[in-house]
Formats: C-alpha cells, sequence, structure tokens
C-alpha cells in the first residue's frame, strides 16, 4: 500500500510595501487599493493583484499589460534567455517563490522554462509560421509528484520588452505535511473509471481512456483548511460512430479530476 | 446600439456523455454581461432548447441568421472534437452537430458566421481547434476546417485538447473581458476600483489558466483582412473593436491560428 502526503499550503499576507516595490519594477507608480481579500494597483494600461491569504485565489499574483496585446505581432519578440532570466531574478528579487523547507518528508523543486510559441497563418493559399510569443512556464514537484492548478504555476508572457505583458504566479509561501494517507493505485481508479461507464453507456464500450495523470492540483480555495491533495486527471474519449463512418476517429474528449487518495 | 450575447449550453446528453456543469458555465458567462455590463440578453438555451440549427447556416437549413448571428458575442458550452465545433442532443430539430468543412464534404460545414452580427464566438468545449486533425489518413488543419466560418466573424477562442467540465469558465472569461474581474476573482468590492478589461484573446489565455490543468491547450483563431486587427479587440464598451473581416473586401484576407498551454 503506497502512501502519500497530503500538504497544507499557507500563503503569504502580502504587504502593501512589497506589492508596492513589485508594482514600480513592473513601471507602476501608483497607490494600491487594499481590501481583506486582495491588494490591487492599475494605471492606465496596466494592472496588478494579489489575492491575500483566505481568498478563493489565495497567493494569486496577476499582472496584464494592455498595452501590448498577446496575439499582436512584433517586430523582435524577447529570447527565451532574456525572458527566463529576468523572470528567475523577478521571483527570487521578491521572495515569491517557496521558503526552504527543512522538513525532510518535503521534497520540494521548482524550476521555471522558456519557449516561444508559433502563430501560423494562412492567407488563402499557404500556411507559414512566426513567432508571436515567449513565455515561461514552471514545473513543480512535491516529493516528485507533479503540483499544478491555477494556484500553483508560473505562466509569464513576453512580447517585445525586457518586462512580460502577463504573469500569472500562483504559488505559496509554505507548505507542510497536513496528513499521511494512502494513495489509489492506477489500477483501481480505472477500474472504478470502466464500472461508472458501464452503468452510463448501459454496457457498452463507447469511450476510451486514452491517458491517466497523477499530479497533486491547487485549485481554489473553498474554506477550511487549503490543503493540496493529489488527483487522478482521467481523459476519456468518446466514439463517435456517425464521425468514424466517415473516417474521422477523434470523438468528443473530457478530463476527469478523481481524488488519488484515501 | 446594443451589445448583444447569447449563450447555448447541454449537460443531459441523450447520445454523448452527459456533463454536469455547464449551466453555470454557460449562465456565468451570459449573466456577468447581462447583469453587471449593459448588454442584452438576446438567448441562454440549454440541454433540449438549445438546438444545432441555432449556429447552423441558412443554405443549409440553419438558422444563424435568427440566432447566434445576431448576437455580438456567442458562447457555446458542452462537447466538441476536431471537425464538431459543438455536439446537442440527438432529439433536437436537424441533427446533433455543427459540422466543420471536410466533415461531410469541402465545403459542407455548418458554420458561416458574422454576415449579420456575429463578431467573437467561444466555444468552450474540446479539441475544435485543435490543428491538425485526420480523416482517412489525410489531414485537414484548422484552417480547412473552419476558416470559412469567418463570414464577418472576428474571432473562435476553444480548446486543442480535452478539458475539464468546470462551473467557472463563463463568469471568469466575462469578468476578464468587461473588467470586473478584480471583483469576480479577486473579491474587491466593485467600486473600491476601475474596471480593467483585457482583450478578448487575453482574457480567454487566462481564463484558461486559471480553470484548466497544465496539460490542457487552448487557443485562438481570428481573421483579419486590410483595415482590421481583430486580434486586438475588446468586448464593446471596453476599447477598441476592429472592423469585420469581410472576405473579398480587401486584396488579401488571412487567419491566424495561436495556441496557449493552460
Amino acid at each position: 500500500m503506497k502512501k502519500t502526503f497530503l500538504y497544507r499550503l499557507k500563503h503569504e499576507k502580502m504587504k502593501r510595501e512589497k506589492f508596492t516595490k513589485i508594482a514600480q519594477d513592473l513601471g507602476m507608480e501608483i497607490k494600491p487599493v487594499e481590501t481583506d481579500e486582495a491588494i490591487a494597483a492599475h494605471d492606465s494600461s496596466r494592472a496588478l493583484a494579489y489575492a491575500q491569504p483566505g481568498a478563493k485565489f489565495a497567493g494569486l499574483l496577476f499582472y496584464t499589460d494592455q498595452s501590448k496585446g498577446v496575439a499582436e505581432d512584433v517586430a523582435k519578440l524577447t529570447d527565451e534567455k532574456s525572458a527566463k532570466r529576468w523572470a528567475d531574478n523577478f521571483l527570487e528579487r521578491f521572495d515569491l517563490l517557496p521558503r526552504k523547507i527543512k522538513d525532510e518528508r518535503i521534497n520540494l523543486h521548482f524550476e521555471t522554462s522558456g519557449y516561444q510559441t508559433e502563430a501560423v497563418t494562412f492567407d488563402g493559399k499557404e500556411r507559414s509560421k512566426k513567432k508571436i510569443k515567449t513565455e515561461i512556464s514552471s514545473k513543480i514537484t512535491l516529493n516528485d509528484m507533479l503540483v499544478e492548478g491555477p494556484r500553483s504555476k508560473v505562466r509569464m508572457i513576453f512580447k517585445d520588452q525586457e518586462k512580460p505583458v502577463m504573469i500569472h504566479l500562483g504559488m505559496w509561501e509554505n507548505v507542510e505535511v497536513f496528513e499521511e494517507r494512502e494513495i489509489i493505485r492506477k489500477h483501481d481508479v480505472l477500474t472504478v473509471v470502466k464500472e461508472k461507464f458501464a452503468q452510463r453507456q448501459k454496457g457498452g464500450k463507447s469511450y476510451n481512456i486514452v491517458d491517466i495523470r497523477l499530479a497533486y492540483y491547487a485549485d481554489e480555495f473553498r474554506g477550511g483548511p487549503d490543503i493540496l491533495v493529489p488527483y487522478y486527471f482521467v481523459e476519456v474519449e468518446y466514439e463517435d460512430k456517425k464521425a468514424r463512418e466517415l473516417g474521422i476517429t477523434e470523438g468528443a474528449r473530457q478530463i476527469f479530476p478523481l481524488p488519488a487518495y484515501r | 446600439m446594443a451589445k448583444e450575447v447569447g449563450v447555448e449550453w447541454i449537460n443531459n446528453y441523450d447520445c454523448h456523455n452527459p456533463l454536469t456543469h455547464e449551466h453555470e458555465d454557460a449562465e456565468g458567462f451570459y449573466y456577468e454581461l447581462v447583469d453587471h455590463d449593459g448588454w442584452v440578453g438576446n438567448f441562454n438555451w440549454g440541454d433540449s432548447n438549445a438546438w444545432e440549427e441555432d449556429f447552423k447556416r441558412i443554405d443549409k437549413g440553419g438558422t444563424a441568421n435568427h440566432w447566434a448571428d445576431t448576437v455580438d458575442f456567442a458562447y457555446f458550452t458542452g462537447h466538441g472534437s476536431p471537425f464538431v465545433a459543438a455536439y446537442f442532443r440527438c432529439d433536437v430539430p436537424d441533427d446533433d452537430r455543427l459540422e466543420a468543412d471536410h466533415y461531410s464534404g469541402p465545403d459542407n460545414g455548418d458554420l458561416r458566421l458574422g454576415k449579420q452580427d456575429l463578431e467573437w464566438l467561444a466555444l468552450e468545449v474540446c479539441s475544435t481547434l485543435k490543428l491538425d486533425a485526420d480523416k482517412g489518413g489525410t489531414n485537414y488543419d484548422v484552417f480547412d476546417r473552419w476558416a470559412k466560418a469567418f463570414q464577418g466573424l472576428h474571432i473562435i477562442c476553444s480548446f486543442t485538447t480535452g478539458s475539464s467540465d468546470k462551473a467557472e469558465p463563463g463568469r471568469y472569461f466575462a469578468s476578464l473581458c468587461d473588467g470586473r474581474w478584480l471583483t469576480v476573482i479577486y473579491g474587491i468590492p466593485e467600486g473600491m476600483f476601475g474596471r480593467i478589461p483585457l482583450k478578448v484573446i487575453d482574457a480567454w489565455f487566462e481564463m484558461t489558466t486559471l480553470t484548466q490543468s497544465s496539460s490542457v491547450q487552448s487557443a485562438v483563431m481570428f481573421a483579419n483582412t486590410e483595415g482590421t486587427d481583430t486580434h486586438n479587440d475588446y468586448i464593446w464598451g471596453h476599447g477598441h473593436v476592429s472592423k469585420d473581416p469581410v472576405p473579398g473586401a480587401g486584396s488579401w484576407f488571412s487567419w491566424t491560428w495561436i495556441a496557449h498551454w493552460c
């Protein structure tokens, strides 16, 4: 019986001084507005907001600069290395990553990577590709298990400036072991999924399980202790008989998040 | 000029797998715009009242001219797939699917939108904007399948992969578009802060980052011609909206596809 930990997430209460410094670093010279739930600032084209502990997106720092659209063509896109350098420096300088954890039961790994996304354009004759945005994304693991969700990821989008036009930084300040639980085996999850479908599809096999992934998921906070728990993300594809007759093999898909512990 | 919105959603599929949260998803979009941004709600059809013909072109027996193409923003949530923009129930008029071009014939697609009014179509469904899709061993890319849908339509927002059935996407997306996201997502009372609208494409990408797991990829497809810049669109009342990209109105016409990992 394999065990896993459930973790309690602790989020930083963002102080006005720190928030103001972040805003200034992004070029915003404006006083923030503060409530129990959030702290935020905006000027004519930019906005920065942070959700304080207890809010449904606790720990989420979001920034948008609407002077440049994500899909807008630019002459020279910021390269991946420069974007990553800026991102890592920003996270470190403002202490926006989880603290070092002394508990030997917790092995936290965080890394960012940079990549460029291509837009594909069709002019009626030819398809052409052009790099349209440089992005930063994060890979977070806890004891080698992936951690994701809106409150546990870093996404940044750069255009032609040193600084990004969008930041989505969902991160906690600290994490501690909450409970140890048995992890449900993948095989057992698949059995349950198949049983449920057998009931709903009247016994007919009209679906395929195309993927199953195990990850901790930091979803919206909905009250109680802020617990990070593992889920299986089971992706199912439904057979589309009409389309199949025409030679189309891919039907409708759906991803089910199913708790992975008991 | 009235800003008009229409939504359709299906939970209770009779011939495809049922879903759970589509009414909350679509109605979240609808009521955010109607109750908080002065939009006129033209239709909100769910389950058996949601009909494929509401989006379908007239010359194929559809009534898009009475429904989808009478609003500025239409939102559908339910099932979809690379060759099907939306699946409906099987007991509704006409048939259960909005087919792409090349599904049953090169020019037999159901969508020809924007001749009257529609600027933006959000398909909160799986895989519709997948870049490449196979039919009988032949690849039909996103342009083969959906380019002809753009008859004045500015943008389609959707996904390239499977996604999860969630309640929140519609409301979050609308609040990012109308600028009320600091209230809806961060809980800051309205009135303490001005509205900070995001461009439609930026709002779609951020909404998907907020609601879907990291293995999900969202995407947009937009059309342009001489004198248009649909990729910079805000929704009506919140910033620039491009002229309609009408095929044949300029010396060139193009479609662009951009994806975003959530």
